[in-house]
């Protein structure tokens, strides 16, 4: 279990200090698939920087299983070496002057707790059969392509069978098609392994493939924590609904508990309690029902299509609708026509209403 | 849980070497100040006092010796810098044929000891004993010698020759590095060829341009080669030929104090350079391409005048390099110096090559030279490590201030720090008894390559990925087991690069080596310096060529080795 507390890093650069992590409060728990997702300098990476020790926090405690890592009040910092974690890096930072073999091994061979040759032997061999690359083992690192340098960085991680597995970014320079099958990998393994995985990435796809939960951050703050059904379905803000996917924003007035004036004209709708009078009421585009007949008389709307587009396993339309844009997706490709007539209708149970 | 003390102590082992390189760096610097305010000889009890820099500043020698080192520096940039420029213009920018073959005759000559070359010179153009000068003199019939080297133009001449190789690095650098659509928007909107070399091309050139002349400055400021082997035998004295002769007069003892205060002005002189030189090399990276896109510039077409290119090319290596090399050996081969002739013809042998050996001076300068061959690169390689460690890899506070120091002894002319080391070592010489011994020169020899050393090791660093070293670190791994598994084997290549470099200098060092060397501490380079002034010029010039040869398989190893890691041959 991993808990953080109150954490703080500041980085003086030549502009002044930012505040790459500001105030953090997260625990995660054993054995989770915990997902940090975040612009690039919303302060993802330093999180888990300083979950590894290569980044020294000067506010709040990281306790790893009851032990602390790091507690800037009582000037307790413990050094990466000591922390028994693994880390998978951005870069793979697999040392290009070794072998498959000598990368996995090395930490095992030159760390704290060094072990005899036969041991290491097994326990790298073992390492390799996880990410099936046993029949590499003596192959120099460069003459391997992307993918299995990553699992080589990867093997190497799990190779020091840690509590805590760390990962920044790691599928970031793989192509398209690979990473969704190391991806799939990825998360088999840590399932089988029953290991608590910190993973950092900016791709929401990626966070909600493999999360258990996600930790949603912003400007060094996280914004919600959650799992990826309910971030994706029930988000508190629109920052965080806008970041796991596109969303339909109408902006408007309440008109009482259950309606909303619009563009698109009154929305009938859930409104959260306390909330003032200037709303945005967001639907994603694949909730919306599009019909050509007028359906129901509840939030159906008359609109026109502006343009389709056509992307294979979905197809995306542009409507226009009493002058707001809305944007419509499906799997079932209704085939309309740009210009023509037809009907939309926002399901009540799907709106969310947020502040403006 | 234990506290990050327990954990540093790799760190602290690296921090302590880049440290103590550092504070013999500014200690040295500091002793030059030292001596400047006092009187008599080192461990004589003396009030501090400003009498010697009343004493240099009312003399009017100084003024003279001044005067001297500004027309011998002007002379040396006016023939280094617009030759390193048309080189550098030829190979960068044109489609010269042969470039490689190009760059090889145009850099290896700088890998050879200079003041071998100067002696050359003074065989081809002495008024008296210069071989082309008689030659023209009879030709011509001439009363008089109608060249002479013996002049301050004369030696800024031959060490502007030398130079010329550096300045042609230096600037090829900023035309490699500079972004080719800059001139390329000039042509494309049909701007001539000519006007946009002039109104586009130099202009952005000339901050690279003027960093090299500033560069070129401290270097004449701080030469001694030249000056030392064509000048002083004819009363032709700059800054550091003058410093050498306060400490080694023909009569009355060393004045210590006196040459502390030109030491001291000349620190503070090369010091201030840096600034206009650093404000240069800033604004001409500003031109600079950032992407590491491979970007070519289109390149010139030479035509017909191809020929010219490598003509001025061929011509240089022939004049810089084999017309002093072949003097020296014509020279080597003849019982007295001679003109060509048939009779000295018939007098040349290979007598001296047999019998100069059996000095046993020679040899043991020969085992000191070897001595130090091995263990200055070694110290420099080791102590540079742990300074670019920390420079580049650590967080620590003052890396930036160290970085600073260790650069401090590229600007300031080395031999302050052998003045310097000098007086230090005289200093304690009751209690350490280290004087006159080689240790000293070696001392000083790596506290002054430390700077070059950290400029490889700090570049070859920072390409490294920081990711790397983390990714031991997290696998427990501990600090100096990194460096020493991790991060030097991905540097070998600058490790070896920065290990030979000093070798060879240690090899062909003579600046250092002259204000230090005592007969129980002789290297071959003073030893070839004591036949010279002493008169035994032709075993000067027989062991000259040995020692060219000798060195020249390990120049050839060295140029493949650096071609092949693309390093900058002659670094600044």
């Amino acid at each position: 279990m991993i808990e953080i507390r109150g954490l703080g890093k500041t980085f003086t650069t030549s502009d002044g200090a930012v505040r790459a992590v500001d105030g953090v409060d997260l625990v995660v728990n054993d054995k989770e698939f915990f997902v940090l997702l975040g612009l690039s300098g919303s302060g993802k990476t330093t999180l888990l920087r300083c979950a590894a020790g290569l980044e020294r926090p000067e506010a709040g405690e990281i306790v790893f299983g009851g032990r602390i890592m790091s507690s800037a009040a009582r000037g307790i910092f413990v050094p990466p070496e000591d922390r028994a974690v693994g880390m998978v890096f951005q870069s793979y930072a697999v040392w290009p002057h070794m072998t498959v073999f000598d990368n996995v091994g090395f930490p095992l061979a030159n760390g704290k707790k060094r072990m005899a040759r036969a041991r290491l032997r097994e326990r790298v061999m073992n390492a390799l059969e996880l990410v099936q690359l046993s029949g590499y083992a003596d192959r120099p690192v460069p003459f391997l392509s992307g993918g299995q340098q990553q699992r080589v960085a990867l093997a190497r991680a799990l190779a020091v069978e840690p509590q805590v597995l760390l990962m920044d970014e790691p599928l970031s320079n793989l192509d398209a098609r690979l990473r969704e099958e190391v991806r799939d990998e990825i998360r088999m393994l840590a399932t089988k392994l029953g290991i608590t995985v910190l993973y950092v990435t900016h791709d929401q796809v990626e966070a909600m493939a493999l999360a258990d939960r996600i930790a949603v951050m912003s400007a060094g703050k996280i914004l919600e924590v959650g799992a990826p059904e309910a971030l994706y379905h029930f988000p508190h803000s629109r920052a965080v609904a806008e970041f796991l996917g596109a969303m339909n924003a109408f902006a408007g007035v309440v008109a009482d508990s259950r309606s909303v004036r619009t563009a698109l004209g009154i929305v009938q709708c859930a409104v959260p309690e306390g909330i003032g009078k200037e709303v945005i009421v967001a639907i994603r585009p694949e909730d919306l029902v599009v019909s050509r007949e007028v359906n129901g008389a509840v939030n159906a709307f008359a609109a026109e299509v502006e343009s389709r587009l056509f992307l294979g396993d979905v197809t995306v339309y542009h409507l226009a609708a009493g002058g707001a844009k809305v944007r419509f997706k499906t799997t079932a490709d209704p085939g309309f026509a740009p210009g023509g007539k037809i009907y939309l209708k926002l399901p009540p149970a799907k709106l969310r209403v947020f502040p403006k | 849980m234990k506290p990050v003390a327990a954990h540093v102590d790799g760190k602290f082992v690296l921090a302590g070497i880049a440290g103590l390189s550092a504070l013999a760096i500014l200690s040295l610097l500091a002793t030059i100040i030292w001596m400047s305010l006092r009187t008599g000889v080192p461990g004589q009890p003396s009030a501090y006092t400003f009498n010697n820099y009343t004493a240099l500043l009312t003399d009017p020698y100084s003024l003279r010796v001044l005067k001297t080192t500004l027309f011998f520096a002007a002379v040396t940039i006016g023939i280094s810098v617009p030759l390193g420029f048309i080189f550098a213009w030829l190979v960068e920018r044109t489609d010269l044929p042969h470039k490689a073959l190009a760059m090889s005759l145009l850099g290896i000559g700088i890998l050879f000891p200079t003041f071998l070359k100067a002696m050359g010179w003074v065989f081809l153009l002495h008024p008296r004993i210069g071989v082309i000068n008689v030659l023209l003199m009879r030709l011509l019939g001439l009363s008089a010698a109608p060249l002479n080297i013996a002049t301050v133009a004369g030696i800024g001449f031959v060490e502007g020759l030398t130079l010329a190789p550096l300045a042609y690095v230096m600037i090829s650098a900023a035309l490699r590095g500079m972004n080719p659509a800059l001139v390329e928007a000039s042509s494309i909107h049909g701007v001539s060829r000519w006007r946009t070399l002039v109104r586009v091309e130099l202009p952005l050139i000339w901050p690279a341009l003027v960093s090299a002349m500033i560069w070129m400055f401290t270097v004449a400021l701080a030469a001694f080669d030249v000056p030392g082997v064509i000048g002083m035998a004819n009363n032709i004295f700059t800054f550091s030929t003058a410093l050498y002769f306060m400490i080694n007069p023909n009569e009355g003892l060393p004045r210590y104090g006196l040459s502390g205060a030109y030491g001291a002005i000349m620190v503070v002189f090369s010091l201030l350079l840096m600034l206009p030189y650093f404000a240069a090399l800033r604004q001409s990276h500003r031109y600079q391409i950032i992407s590491g896109k491979s970007y070519r510039a289109s390149l010139i077409e030479l035509g017909r005048w191809r020929a010219a290119g490598w003509a001025l090319i061929t011509a240089y290596f022939f004049i810089a390099f084999v017309l002093p090399l072949v003097a020296i050996f014509w020279v080597s081969l003849l019982p007295f110096v001679q003109m060509p002739s048939s009779a000295a013809l018939a007098g040349a042998s290979f007598e001296r090559y047999g019998a100069a050996f059996f000095d046993s001076t020679l040899v043991s300068a020969g085992w000191n030279t070897l001595l130090l061959m091995i263990a200055v690169p070694t110290i420099v390689v080791a102590a540079s490590t742990a300074i670019s460690w920390v420079v580049t890899r650590s967080r620590m506070h003052g890396r930036i201030v160290l970085d600073a120091v260790a650069f401090l002894p590229h600007p300031v002319p080395h031999l302050l720090f052998a003045l310097a080391i000098a007086y230090f070592a005289l200093l304690i010489s009751d209690i350490v008894p280290l004087y006159g011994s080689i240790y000293v020169l070696m001392a000083v020899y790596a506290i002054c390559w430390i700077s070059f050393g950290t400029r490889v090791l700090n570049n070859s660093m920072i390409q490294v990925h920081r990711e790397l070293e983390e990714a031991a670190e997290v696998g427990g791994v501990p600090t100096l087991r990194i460096v020493r598994k991790v991060i030097m084997p991905l540097i070998r290549p600058g490790l070896v690069y920065a290990w030979i470099w000093t070798s060879l200098s240690a090899y062909r060092e003579l600046t250092m080596a002259v204000f230090l060397a005592s007969p129980r501490s002789q290297v071959l380079s003073t030893y070839i310096w004591g036949q010279w002034h002493g008169g035994g010029l032709g075993d000067a010039a027989a062991i000259a060529i040995v020692m060219m040869a000798v060195m020249s398989p390990l120049v050839a190893f060295f140029w493949i080795f650096a071609r092949r890691q693309q390093q900058v041959v002659s670094p600044v």
